[in-house]
C-alpha cells in the first residue's frame, strides 16, 4: 500500500509574508520528519514537478514500467491516426538475463531473442517494424534499446494509465480529470527502504513510484492518485492507500498520520485516503504596483504576476478592467506567467484607478481564481 | 569507516579448503601447557580391581630430555605433564613387577590416558611388554580440535610448504582468502601461537609468522570449546610448537622442487569488454634447506638450528586482445565466417561483414574478441626461513627454553593492467623471540610456567621502477588500450600498438574501437600507496597449575598475561596523491591524506604550524539551514614528500592484559567438570601526538586512551563423562564465552586521525590545465599517452566541482562501549570402537553477543565506534545530565549533537552471526601402518555479520568497515553468510608398504568436497563505491558449484647407514585438474558503465532478480534519476578458480 507521499506546498514563513515552497510529507509521516513535515496540504505548489509516492512492498514493475526499443514494435491506436511506438512491456516474469539476451547486436537477436514468452521488443505490427533502414518481421525481435551493449535497458518509462494523477473541481464534484503526465521522467523505482539515506533526504525513501507532471498543476482542485487495476503487488494484490483510523483510541487526534493508527492493510483499489488541495491562482503586483500605491506612472505598464502560466486567451480586456475606464492592452508574456496592462493612452493623473481581474482569467485548465482579484492605486500629478 | 585502503581477497573458499591436517588425536585436551602435553591414568589391581598406591611410572622419549618420573596416588592415579610432543616409553614399577608400554602418543595441549591394570603376581622380574595402544581420547577436556603432527605432514599432500597449509584439516575449518576460519567465524579473528607466544600479525589478525614445515614437531588447532587459559579469540587458536633438540644429534636436509612445467595452466577467466587478460602460472617453487638439533651438554642443554630458503615464481600471462566486427549470428544461431573487410550484405548472413558493432557471442554474451599478444611479467618471493633455539634443563623438574625465528622475505610484483613499472617492491622482516622456563614443585604437583615474548614485523614498500618513486598512481578509467599503446614509456609491445590503434588505413576493424578499457581500469605512474610500517608486540606471561585432593582430585591453573602492542605506519602517497582519471568523462578525482588544524579562523587553525598552508573544503553537513555556509574550509596541511615529514608516520599502541582461573575437576576418575573464569582487558590508545590533545577536529578533549575496554568476563564451563572407564569413551558439553582482540588496524585509521581529501574536478582539461607559456591563460592539453586530461594536472589545480573530506568530523567512541564477544555451546560424544580408532560426533552453536563496529548516525558526516543497535542507558542519563549543568552554549550544543548522534546508533540492526553445526568425525590414528581420519560437517553461518573480513567487497578493516557506516546499506544483508557451506567432508589418510631391506614406500590421499559460496547482487553507494550496496536479499542467487579435490603422496624412503634414511616423494595435487569456479562476480551495477557513465544504486529491500530490471541509478551526488541502472557484463562470471593441478618433487635425508 501507499505509505507515504512527498511533494511541495506553498507556505508563509512565520513573520514573514514571502511565500516559499518546501517539500512535506503530504500523505504519511516519518519517524524522523520534523513537526510540520506531515500534514493534509491545502495549499500544494501547482509548480510541483515530482510527487514521490512511497511504498511498504515492492509492486510488480512490469505493470508500471515498459522500456525502449531499437525502434517501433507496436502502435497505438488510441490516437487517430495510429502511430508507432518505440515502447514494449516486459513479460511478467522475464530476469534481467532475458533483458540481455534481447539486447545482444541485431545480428545475434533471431536466436538469441526468438519471441518466446518472456522476451522484450518483438515486432507486433502486421506488415513488420522498421528498425533503421531494416524490416524486422512481425514476431521477430526489433531489440532493447542498449547502446553501450551492457546488458541492460537504457530508457524506460511509464506505462500509460498506469498511474494517474486526478483531480476533481469543487469538492464532491463529480467532474474529474487526469493531469498528463510525463511518462519519460516518471518512473517506478523499486530501490530503497524506510531508513533515511545519507544525504539523500526523504526523497530516497523507497520503494517508490515518481509521478511528474507534463506542466503545472490546474489550481483550486482536489487531487489525488490513483493505479490501474493492472498495479499489483507480487501477491497480486491492487494498490491501494493506506488508511490511517482515529482507532485506536490512543491516537493523537491532532496528528492525521500518527503511526499508532495505521491501519495494517487497505481496501484494494482504494486510494481514497489521500487528497489535496492545490494552491489557487493568485496575482501578484509586480513592484512599484502594489495595493494602494501612490504616484502611479500614468504610462508605464501595470504588471500582475501569476504563481501559473494562464490560459492566455482569457487575459482579455473583458476579464481585466479599470476603473474608471481607460484605454488599454491587455497582454501576457510568451511565459504566460503574467499579465501586463499597458495603457494605450495615459491614465488620467492623480487618480485613484481600480485594475479588477475577474474569474474570466483561467489557467490552463480553465481553473479560475476563487474570487475577482482588485487592486488599488492612485496615479502620479 | 570508507574503503579508503582496501586488501584485495585473492582466492576463496576452495583454496583454502585444499590444506589438510593431520589428526593423531581429535580429541580435546585441558592443556597443560601450549607446547607440551601430558599423560595421565589410574592403576589398578589386575585381579582386584584396587587402585594401586605408590607405584612409580616413568616416562622416556626422544622428544623428552632425560626422564620423568611419578608415584601413583592413593587412588590409583597419576599425571606426567609438560612432556614435549612424541612417543613415549611409560614403565611402571610395582613391586616386584614391571610393566612397560610403548608407543604412547603424547600431543600438544593433550593428555593421553594411559590406564593399566597391574597384576601383582606377574613378580617374574622380567619386564611385561603391553603391545596394545593408549586410548586416542582424552576424557578430561572438552576443546574440540586436531593435532597436526610430523608424519601428516610428511605424508599427506600438503598444498603448501608453511602450518598454514595444514590448518584446513580440522572438521569445520575453510578458507577464506586470507587465512584459514574455524567455526563460522573470519580467519582475521584466531589466535597463533608459536612455542607459546602470541605471534597473530597485529594490524589484521592474520598469520604473523608462517613457519616453514620442516620446522614444526606439532601444530594444535582448537575450533571450540577451549579452556579458560585461552583466550583474545572468537575464532580457533592455532599453537604450534617447533622442534627441539635432544641428546641425539638428529635433523635432515630437504628440498622440494614445484616446477612449472608439472603444473597445468590456469585456466583462463576472461574478463568481458576489457583488452587485457591475466593468467597466473607458477614458474616454480622451489625451497631448500636444513634442521638439526643435538646436545650441547647431553641431559643438560640442547640446541635446534633450521635454515630454509624458500623461491616463489609467478608468471603472469598478459593477454592482449581486440574486439572484432566482422561476423553476424546466422539464423541458426551460429557465428559466421569472418569477413573483416566487408560491410555485412543481408541477404547472406552467413558471409559476415562489419557492421560497425562489436560482435558478441550469442551463447555467453561476451565480446568476440582475437588475441592480439602475449607477453610474460614475473612476480617473484623470496623468503628465507630461519629458526635457533637453546633448551636447558638444571634438572628434569626445572628447564628452560631460549628460541629465535626470522623470516626476511622480499617481494616483487609487477603491475599487470598497465606498464610493469606501476607495480610494488616490497621488503619485510618477521622477527620473533622468545624465552621460557618452567619449573615444578612439591612432587610434581605444582608447575610454575614463565613466559616472555617479542613479535616484531616490518614492511617496506617501494616503487618498482625508483625513477617513479615519487610520481603519483594514476588509474585511467575507461579509455582505449590502442591509444595507451602508443605511449612508448608504458612498454606495450609493437603488436599492441599496431593492432590495437583505431583508425588508420591497417585498422581491420575500422568502425569499432578496437581494444577499450570498459571494465578493467589501467593503472600508470608511481607505487600509490607507501608503506613503512613497523609492529611488535612484547608479551609476557605466568601460569601456575596446582594438582590436588578433595572430593575427587583438581588441577587447578591460574595465571596472567600482559602484552604491549605497538604500531608505526606511514601515511603517504607517492607524489602526494592518487589520481582516477575518467578518460571518457573529463573527470579527474584526487585523493590525498591530510592533516587538519582546524577550521578557519579558528584558534586551532590561525595557531597552526606554518606547514598547514592549505585550505582544505568540505560540504557542510548543516547545510545553510542555520544560516551557515554550505562549505566548511579547514586549514590544512597536504601530506606529501617523504615518509617521516610530519604527519606522514602514525604511532599507535594497545595494551592487553588477562587473567584466569581454571578447576579442572575430576570427581570420580570418569566424570570431570572443567569450571573456569577469564578477565580480560584491552586498552587501545590514541596515536602519539593525538593523545592527551584537543582534537582539532571535534574540539573535545582526548585522553590517553581511545577505547578502554573491561569487564570482559568469559566464563568456561565443561561437563564429561566416560562410560567405559578406561578413556575409550565421553560424552561431554561445554559452554564458552570468547572476546575479540581488536587488531591494530583501527588504531591507524580510527585513533591516528585519519583524513582523506577528495577533490573532483569536472571538465577536467580546462579545469586543471595549465599555463605552459606564461601567458597567465590555462593552456588546456591532451595527455596523448592516455588520450584525455592529464591527470596529475590536476594535484595542484584549483577549481574542483565537489569536494570533500572524509573523516573530517574525526571519530566519536560511543560511551559505555563494551567489547565484542560470541558465546558457543558444545555437546557431542566419542567412542574408540577398536583399537586405535575412534567416531565421535558433536553438535557445535556460536552466536554473537555484541559487535563493535563504526557506525554513521548523521549520512556518513561524522562516525561513532560503537555497538551497533544499543547504546547504554544509563550513559544516555549521564550525557542529560551533562547537558543540564553546561552554562557554555557551545559546549551545551556541542553535547546535544553528540546526545543525537549516539541516540542514533539503536537504530541500526543489531549485527548477527549465528553458526549452527554437526559434525561427524572417524579416526584411526596411525598404528599398523595406516592412518584415517574424515569429517563430515553439516553447517549454517546465517546472519548479517560475516566477521572482521567483508567478504563482498574485499575490504580488510577490523571493526571500522563499512558494513554498519550507512543505515542505508544494511537492508538485505541478513541471509547464508560467505562462511556458510552447508556441506564439508574431509579425508586424509595414508599407508606405508613395508619392503624390508628394499626400503618402504607410502600412499597418502587427500580429499576435500565441499558446497560452493552464496552468490549475491552488488552495486555500488555514491559515497562509498563499488560493491557496496545489496541489491537483492544476501545469497539469494544460489551458490558457486559444488566443489572436490584429491590429492596424492607418494613416498619411497630407503634406510642408509645407521639411522640415516633418504626419502624422495612426489605430491599430487588436484590430480584430475579440476578447476572449478571458487568465485563469481558478484557486482550485478558496477560503479562504472561500459559508456564511462558513474552509477550507484539502493538495495531493493526483500527483492527477487527479477525487480533488478526496473532499479534506477542513483548519481554522485546521490540524487535518484530515472536511468535504469547499467549492467556489469561479467555480472555471475567467473572470476576465480581453483588451483590447477601440479606436481611437487621432494627429497629429504633424515639422520
Amino acid at each position: 500500500m501507499v505509505l507515504q507521499v512527498r511533494f511541495g506546498e506553498k507556505f508563509i514563513e512565520q513573520g514573514s509574508t514571502t511565500e516559499r515552497s518546501r517539500r512535506v510529507f503530504g500523505f504519511g509521516s516519518h519517524p524522523l520528519a520534523a513537526v510540520g513535515e506531515a500534514k493534509r496540504v491545502t495549499s500544494a505548489d501547482a509548480l510541483e514537478d515530482n510527487f514521490r509516492v512511497i511504498m511498504d512492498e515492492l509492486l510488480v514493475g512490469n505493470n508500471l514500467e515498459e522500456i525502449r526499443c531499437r525502434g517501433p514494435v507496436r502502435l497505438d491506436e488510441t490516437v487517430t491516426p495510429p502511430v508507432t511506438v518505440n515502447y514494449s512491456r516486459v513479460p511478467v516474469g522475464a530476469t534481467p538475463d532475458d533483458i540481455s539476451r534481447c539486447s545482444l547486436p541485431n545480428d545475434a537477436l533471431p536466436s538469441s531473442c526468438p519471441g518466446d514468452e518472456l522476451a522484450t521488443c518483438i515486432c507486433e505490427i502486421e506488415g513488420g517494424c522498421m528498425r533503421g533502414t531494416t524490416l524486422v518481421e512481425e514476431g521477430d525481435p526489433v531489440g532493447i534499446l542498449d547502446n553501450d551493449l551492457d546488458g541492460a535497458a537504457d530508457q524506460s518509462r511509464l506505462i500509460d494509465g498506469a498511474v494517474a494523477l486526478r483531480c476533481a473541481t469543487g469538492s464532491g464534484s463529480s467532474t474529474s480529470f487526469d493531469v498528463p503526465l510525463n511518462r519519460d521522467l516518471s518512473y517506478w523505482n523499486p530501490s530503497g527502504t524506510q531508513d533515511r539515506p545519507a544525504q539523500g533526504g526523504f526523497d530516497a525513501l523507497g520503494p517508490a513510484v515518481v509521478i511528474v507532471p507534463n506542466s503545472v498543476l490546474p489550481t483550486n482542485v482536489d487531487c489525488g492518485i490513483e493505479f490501474s487495476n493492472e498495479v499489483v503487488d507480487k501477491e497480486g494484490r491492487r494498490a491501494c492507500v493506506a488508511n490511517y483510523s482515529r482507532d485506536p483510541a490512543d491516537a493523537d487526534p491532532d496528528d492525521p498520520f500518527d503511526p499508532k493508527a495505521l491501519q495494517p492493510d487497505c481496501e484494494e483499489g482504494d486510494f481514497s485516503p489521500f487528497r489535496f488541495t492545490v494552491e489557487p491562482l493568485k496575482f501578484r503586483p509586480s513592484s512599484p504596483l502594489v495595493e494602494g500605491a501612490m504616484d502611479v506612472s500614468t504610462t508605464a505598464p501595470l504588471i500582475l504576476e501569476t504563481n501559473v502560466p494562464i490560459d492566455v486567451a482569457t487575459a482579455t480586456t473583458a476579464n481585466v478592467t479599470l476603473s474608471p475606464a481607460a484605454t488599454y492592452a491587455v497582454e501576457t508574456p510568451q511565459s504566460a506567467d503574467a499579465i501586463v496592462i499597458t495603457p494605450t493612452v495615459g491614465l488620467t493623473a492623480n487618480t485613484m484607478y481600480t485594475l479588477t481581474v475577474t474569474a474570466g482569467v483561467t489557467d490552463t485548465f480553465g481553473q479560475s481564481a476563487p474570487a475577482s482579484f482588485v487592486l488599488r492605486f492612485t496615479t502620479a500629478p | 569507516m570508507t574503503t579508503a585502503r582496501k586488501l584485495l581477497i585473492a582466492a576463496l573458499a576452495g583454496a583454502g579448503a585444499l590444506t589438510t591436517a593431520h589428526l593423531i588425536d581429535p580429541s580435546t585436551a585441558s592443556a597443560q601447557s601450549t607446547t607440551t602435553g601430558a599423560i595421565q591414568g589410574v592403576l589398578t589391581d589386575a585381579s582386584t580391581g584396587e587402585p594401586l598406591v605408590g607405584v612409580t611410572v616413568t616416562v622416556t622419549s626422544p622428544a623428552l630430555q632425560g626422564a620423568q618420573s611419578t608415584i601413583s596416588e592413593g587412588d590409583g592415579s597419576y599425571k606426567l605433564t609438560n612432556l614435549p610432543p612424541g612417543e613415549y616409553l611409560i614403565t611402571f614399577y610395582y613391586l616386584t613387577v614391571t610393566v612397560e608400554r610403548g608407543g604412547v602418543a603424547v600431543g600438544v595441549s593433550k593428555s593421553t590416558p594411559v590406564y593399566q591394570k597391574i597384576n601383582s603376581d606377574d613378580a617374574t622380574g622380567e619386564t611385561i611388554k603391553i603391545e596394545d595402544s593408549a586410548p586416542t581420547i582424552d576424557p578430561t577436556s572438552t576443546t574440540q580440535g586436531i593435532t597436526i603432527d610430523k608424519g601428516y605432514i610428511k605424508n599427506i599432500p600438503v598444498p603448501g610448504r608453511t602450518f598454514e597449509a595444514t590448518l584446513g584439516a580440522a572438521a569445520g575449518s575453510q578458507g577464506d582468502g586470507l587465512g584459514v576460519s574455524f567455526s563460522g567465524s573470519s580467519s582475521l579473528e584466531n589466535q597463533y601461537v608459536v612455542d607459546g607466544v602470541n605471534t597473530t600479525g597485529l594490524t589484521f589478525g592474520t598469520v604473523g609468522s608462517p613457519i616453514i614445515n620442516d620446522f614444526i614437531e606439532e601444530i594444535e588447532v582448537i575450533t571450540g570449546g577451549y579452556n579458560a587459559e585461552f583466550g583474545r579469540a572468537t575464532g580457533g587458536i592455532v599453537n604450534v610448537v617447533t622442534k627441539s633438540g635432544s641428546n641425539e644429534f638428529k635433523g635432515s636436509v630437504f628440498g622440494t622442487y614445484q616446477p612449472g612445467q608439472l603444473t597445468y595452466n590456469v585456466e583462463r577467466a576472461p574478463v568481458n569488454a576489457a583488452s587485457i587478460d591475466a593468467q597466473r602460472d607458477n614458474a616454480y617453487n622451489l625451497d631448500g634447506g636444513f634442521e638439526i638439533g643435538g646436545p650441547i651438554i647431553k641431559d643438560k642443554v640442547w640446541f635446534y638450528v633450521g635454515f630454509a630458503p624458500r623461491f616463489q615464481r609467478l608468471n603472469i600471462t598478459r593477454t592482449i586482445k581486440r574486439q572484432t566486427d566482422c561476423s553476424v549470428v546466422q539464423p541458426n544461431g551460429q557465428l559466421s565466417r569472418c569477413e573483416a573487410g566487408n560491410p555485412v550484405d543481408p541477404m547472406d548472413p552467413e558471409a559476415g561483414g562489419r557492421d560497425g558493432v562489436p560482435d558478441v557471442d550469442p551463447t555467453t554474451g561476451f565480446f568476440i574478441t582475437e588475441d592480439v599478444d602475449r607477453s610474460t611479467r614475473t612476480a617473484k618471493t623470496d623468503v628465507y626461513n630461519t629458526l635457533a633455539k637453546i633448551n636447558f634443563a638444571v634438572s628434569p623438574e626445572h628447564q628452560g627454553q631460549i628460541a629465535f625465528q626470522g623470516l626476511p622475505a622480499r617481494i616483487e610484483s609487477p603491475a599487470i593492467f598497465g606498464p610493469e613499472s606501476s607495480g610494488q617492491k616490497a621488503s619485510q622482516l618477521t622477527t620473533d623471540v622468545s624465552a621460557k622456563w618452567t619449573s615444578k614443585f612439591n612432587d610434581n604437583k605444582t608447575e610454575v610456567e614463565a613466559i616472555i615474548g617479542w613479535h616484531r614485523d616490518y614492511v617496506r614498500t617501494e616503487g618498482f621502477d625508483p625513477m617513479l618513486a615519487n610520481d603519483p598512481l594514476e588509474v585511467l578509467v575507461g579509455g582505449n588500450l590502442g591509444v595507451f599503446a602508443q605511449a612508448d614509456r608504458f612498454g606495450e609491445s609493437a603488436r599492441t600498438r599496431e593492432f590495437c590503434a583505431d583508425g588508420g588505413a591497417d585498422d581491420k576493424y575500422p568502425q569499432i574501437d578496437n581494444c577499450p578499457m570498459d571494465a578493467v581500469s589501467y593503472v600508470i605512474g608511481g607505487p600509490g600507496s607507501i608503506t613503512d610500517d613497523e609492529e611488535e608486540r612484547i608479551a609476557g606471561r605466568l601460569n601456575v597449575t596446582q594438582r590436588l585432593r578433595a572430593a575427587g582430585s583438581h588441577e587447578i591453573k591460574a595465571g596472567m598475561d600482559v602484552e604491549r602492542n605497538t604500531a608505526q605506519k606511514a601515511r603517504l602517497y607517492s607524489g602526494g596523491g592518487f589520481v582516477q582519471n575518467f578518460l571518457q568523462n573529463d573527470t579527474v578525482i584526487v585523493n590525498r591524506w591530510v592533516q587538519l588544524a582546524g577550521l578557519q579562523g579558528s584558534p586551532n587553525a590561525d595557531g597552526a604550524d606554518p606547514r598547514f598552508d592549505s585550505v582544505c573544503n568540505t560540504p557542510n553537513p548543516e547545510g545553510t539551514s542555520l544560516g551557515g555556509s554550505s562549505t566548511l574550509q579547514y586549514t590544512c596541511d597536504f601530506l606529501e614528500g617523504t615518509y617521516g615529514s610530519p604527519g606522514t608516520q602514525i604511532n599507535g599502541e594497545t595494551l592487553n592484559w588477562s587473567a584466569y582461573l581454571r578447576d579442572s575437576w575430576q570427581i570420580r576418575p570418569n566424570f570431570t567438570l572443567n569450571l573456569g573464569l577469564r578477565y580480560e582487558e584491552q586498552r587501545l590508545r590514541y596515536a602519539e601526538g593525538l593523545a592527551n590533545e584537543v582534537d582539532p577536529l571535534t574540539g573535545v578533549q582526548l585522553g590517553k586512551n581511545a577505547m578502554d575496554l573491561r569487564g570482559m568476563f568469559a566464563p568456561r564451563l565443561g561437563i564429561l563423562y566416560d562410560w567405559t572407564k578406561e578413556g575409550r569413551s565421553k560424552i561431554y558439553a561445554n559452554y564458552g564465552r570468547y572476546y575479540e582482540s581488536i587488531p591494530m588496524q583501527i588504531n591507524d585509521r580510527s585513533f591516528g586521525g585519519e583524513v582523506n581529501y577528495q577533490q573532483q574536478f569536472n571538465n577536467a582539461a580546462a579545469t586543471c590545465a595549465r599555463d605552459l607559456d606564461g601567458d597567465g591563460v590555462p593552456d588546456p592539453q591532451t595527455n596523448p599517452d592516455t588520450g584525455g586530461v592529464p591527470g596529475v594536472d590536476c594535484l595542484g589545480a584549483s577549481g574542483a566541482a565537489q569536494e570533500q573530506l572524509i573523516g573530517a568530523s574525526g571519530t566519536l567512541v560511543a560511551p559505555g562501549i563494551k567489547a565484542q564477544y560470541l558465546d558457543e555451546v558444545i555437546g557431542g560424544a566419542e567412542y574408540e570402537i577398536v583399537d586405535d580408532f575412534k567416531i565421535g560426533f558433536s553438535l557445535q552453536r556460536r552466536w554473537m553477543g555484541r559487535v563493535i563496529e563504526d557506525v554513521s548516525t548523521d549520512g556518513a558526516t561524522t562516525y561513532i565506534i560503537a555497538n551497533p543497535g544499543e547504546w547504554d542507558a544509563s550513559e544516555e542519563a549521564n550525557l542529560l545530565d551533562r547537558i543540564e549543568r553546561t552554562d557554555d552554549p557551545i559546549e551545551q550544543q556541542r553535547l546535544q549533537n553528540q546526545l543525537f548522534l549516539y541516540r542514533g546508533i539503536r537504530q541500526f540492526d543489531k549485527p548477527t552471526r549465528t553458526y549452527t553445526a554437526l559434525q561427524f568425525t572417524a579416526t584411526r590414528r596411525f598404528s599398523k601402518k595406516l592412518y584415517v581420519q574424515g569429517s563430515y560437517t553439516y553447517q549454517q553461518t546465517r546472519g548479517n555479520y560475516p566477521g572482521l573480513i567483508s567478504y563482498d567487497n574485499g575490504q580488510v578493516d577490523p571493526n571500522i568497515s563499512s558494513q554498519y557506516d550507512l543505515i542505508e546499506l544494511l537492508a538485505n544483508r541478513t541471509g547464508p553468510l560467505f562462511q556458510d557451506k552447508p556441506h564439508y567432508i574431509k579425508l586424509d589418510g595414508y599407508y606405508t608398504f613395508d619392503f624390508e631391506k628394499a626400503g618402504d614406500l607410502t600412499v597418502g590421499v587427500r580429499l576435500r568436497a565441499l558446497s560452493g559460496t552464496p552468490q549475491n547482487a552488488l552495486a555500488g553507494h555514491y559515497l562509498y563505491g563499488p560493491g557496496e550496496s545489496f541489491l537483492l536479499p544476501r545469497g539469494q542467487l544460489g551458490r558457486t558449484p559444488f566443489d572436490h579435490t584429491l590429492g596424492v603422496h607418494l613416498g619411497y624412503k630407503k634406510k642408509l647407514a645407521g639411522s640415516t634414511t633418504l626419502e624422495v616423494y612426489t605430491d599430487l595435487f588436484n590430480i584430475y585438474n579440476r578447476q572449478a569456479t571458487a568465485g563469481v562476480d558478484d557486482v550485478y551495477a558496477p560503479r562504472n558503465k561500459l559508456n564511462g557513465t558513474v552509477q550507484n544504486a539502493n538495495p531493493v529491500s526483500g527483492g527477487t532478480y527479477e525487480d533488478l530490471i526496473w532499479v534506477k541509478t542513483i548519481n554522485n551526488q546521490g540524487g535518484e534519476t530515472q536511468a535504469p541502472i547499467g549492467r556489469n557484463p561479467n555480472f555471475r562470471n567467473t572470476n576465480a578458480r581453483q588451483a590447477p593441478g601440479y606436481v611437487q618433487l621432494g627429497v629429504r635425508l633424515t639422520f
